[in-house]
């Protein structure tokens, strides 16, 4: 594997061509190539085996690839010294080393990064601050609980605030309030940095990211911004309670160019060309339409939905 | 940052994380009762033949007894030093495997068991981490030892009329010969700690390899087959103690060579697996 050594300033953060990572006979990612890029907060999305974490282990350089390129920053994940606190990682699985205490390990990781020992250490404060968990410096890793190892794990992710920072998993196996604190931490960083997330939780990436790319059996389905993923510039959902659907009349909206009605969900689907109206205009002619027919609506949605993309996209 | 500063700061860390753990103060008291307990039988027995035969008579029985394990040349050589010293020697030869063992099965297999190395190959080179962790080990390994023969200096002063000096100087001298023999057994550990996922598989392993080379090494010797007897680093001795140049950069050469096989095969594992 090679990688071109790029400048300082290369648009894409993240760059995947035609990347292929065998284990033996099978293909867990089969020809994937994807473009992050730079300050965007992207997901990696698709159900179990789909080859999310695989993707994630290419870029933070724990495997490698059969074939096919990775650039991270312009570089190859091998290329740790040109990464070097460039890149922050949060991995799924690794268990923070249970002898260590916190203070003691992340000022350790900051020095690996480059910093001296005076940086490091205020650097490890912050970030553990950052997580709220400036009370924990003493604590051995093995004394955390599982919600507290994940806020630490992720602190040691954002030492030296790094150009990139993948996340895999950071709320798997929270409980809600934690996940939720969680999500705010990775919120707060929106626009500092580019965060790749690998998530099996589409409600959280609909709501953090700004794209994602849709892998299912090893293979790239669709990639691109939410709303292109969602459809939310052109189509809009109304949920319709029982009572009339007047969906002749919707139909003779000018801005409509079809519609649909799922009599099982209840749901009447509005589609629309974005060159014609954007998803407000629609959704303020329908309802005026709806409401004149006295149809009883109990809610309206642009687009289908991350999860419901999913399910279309996904075995 | 170079490769140095890398192996510099996983070095730093292991000591640490080595000399505060429980395993490694178990470790540490075991290597100083074992010493001081060895050093005052020894003393006892010494004591015993010097007041029975004299000091002369000591001088060449002494010379004798270690012409037949290591030839006149060393036998000469070493006949002035005192006999607990010699055998502190020879006990923290036979320990260094052992120590060796049980210090570093752990070190690269214990991060690789939860994946907890991926916080470091993320930020080091793996060759420097891996580096780093053998130094580390044996470096622990080391300090163990002198730990050991220093408080076995201090009992041997307080306990016998043996000069300051001798102790000191031969003292030093044969803890710096086992240094070479410590290096070349933590590689092997640290090739089967690269190796497993499961700390224990690399003790087993690491334990089994060097039971392998000591029944290789007794049969060569049972045999009179001298060439089978070099897979056995504290063999190595043989070299290391000679006083002729040549042979004392032999001993550092197979210590080395020895080293530097098993831990170049475990860096190109360590380096092509996945993390």
């Amino acid at each position: 594997m090679s990688a071109a050594k790029g400048p300082e300033s290369v648009a894409s953060a993240v760059v995947l061509r035609n990347v292929t990572k065998r284990f033996g006979a099978k293909a867990a990612v089969a020809g994937v190539s994807l473009r992050v890029p730079r300050g965007a907060v992207y997901g990696l999305i698709g159900p179990n085996g789909a080859g999310k974490t695989t993707t994630f282990s290419m870029l933070a350089g724990f495997l490698q690839p059969t074939s096919g390129e990775l650039e991270v920053l312009g570089f190859a994940p091998s290329e740790v010294d040109q990464l070097r606190g460039r890149i922050g990682v949060l991995p799924q699985d690794a268990v923070l080393p249970p002898g260590d205490r916190v203070g003691a390990l992340l000022v350790h990781l900051a020095r690996l990064q480059g910093m001296d020992r005076t940086d490091a250490t205020r650097d490890a404060q912050k970030v553990l601050a950052e997580v709220e968990g400036a009370g924990w410096w003493d604590t051995r890793c093995s004394a955390l609980s599982h919600g507290m190892a994940k806020r630490v794990q992720l602190a040691q992710a954002l030492l030296g605030s790094p150009e990139v920072v993948l996340l895999d998993e950071p709320t798997a196996g929270l409980d809600p309030r934690v996940a939720y604190e969680v999500r705010q931490i990775i919120v707060k960083r929106r626009g500092q940095c580019t965060l790749i997330i690998s998530s099996h939780n589409l409600h959280e990436l609909e709501e953090m990211c700004d794209g994602a790319a849709i892998l299912d059996q090893g293979r790239l389905v669709m990639a691109g911004a939410i709303g292109e993923l969602t459809a939310s510039a052109a189509e809009v959902r109304f949920d319709l309670a029982e009572g009339p659907v007047p969906l002749e009349a919707v139909r003779g909206v000018a801005v409509v160019d079809r519609a649909d009605f799922d009599a099982e969900r209840r749901e009447l689907i509005v589609y629309f060309t974005r060159d014609r109206a954007d998803a407000e205009a629609v959704i303020a002619d329908v309802l005026t339409v709806l409401l004149r027919e006295k149809a009883r609506i109990s809610g309206v949605s642009k687009g289908r939905g991350l999860e419901q993309r999913v399910m279309e996209l996904t075995r | 940052m170079s490769p140095l500063r890398e192996i510099a700061l996983v070095v730093e860390r292991e000591l640490v994380r080595n000399l505060r753990s429980a395993k490694g103060l178990v470790l540490a008291g075991i290597c100083v009762l074992g010493g001081v307990g060895t050093t005052l039988v020894t003393l006892s027995a010494q004591g015993r033949i010097g007041s029975k035969f004299g000091a002369e008579s000591v001088h060449s029985m002494r010379e004798e007894a270690i012409a037949q394990v290591y030839g006149k040349e060393i036998g000469k050589a070493l006949a002035g030093m005192p006999e607990v010293l010699f055998v502190l020697m020879s006990g923290t030869l036979a320990l260094a495997a052992l120590l060796a063992v049980f210090v570093g099965f752990d070190t690269v297999a214990g991060d690789l068991q939860h994946r907890a190395v991926r916080y470091w190959t993320v930020r080091t080179r793996r060759s420097s981490y891996f580096v780093g962790k053998y130094v580390g080990m044996f470096a622990v390994a080391s300090a163990m030892t002198l730990l050991m023969n220093l408080v076995c200096w201090v009992v041997i002063l307080a306990k016998s009329s043996i000069p300051v000096s001798d102790v000191v100087v031969w003292g030093f001298r044969l803890w710096l010969v086992t240094l070479p023999v410590s290096a070349a057994w933590c590689a092997l550990v640290v090739f089967f700690s690269g190796l497993f996922r499961t700390p224990i598989l690399a003790l087993l392993t690491s334990a089994f390899a060097w039971l392998v080379l000591l029944v290789t090494y007794g049969i060569g010797r049972a045999s009179d087959n001298d060439s089978i007897t070099w897979v056995h680093p504290s063999g190595f001795d043989r070299l290391l103690l000679s006083p002729s140049p040549d042979k004392f950069g032999l001993g550092l050469l197979a210590s080395g060579l020895f080293a530097a096989l098993f831990l170049g095969a475990a860096l190109l594992l360590f380096q092509q697996r996945d993390a």
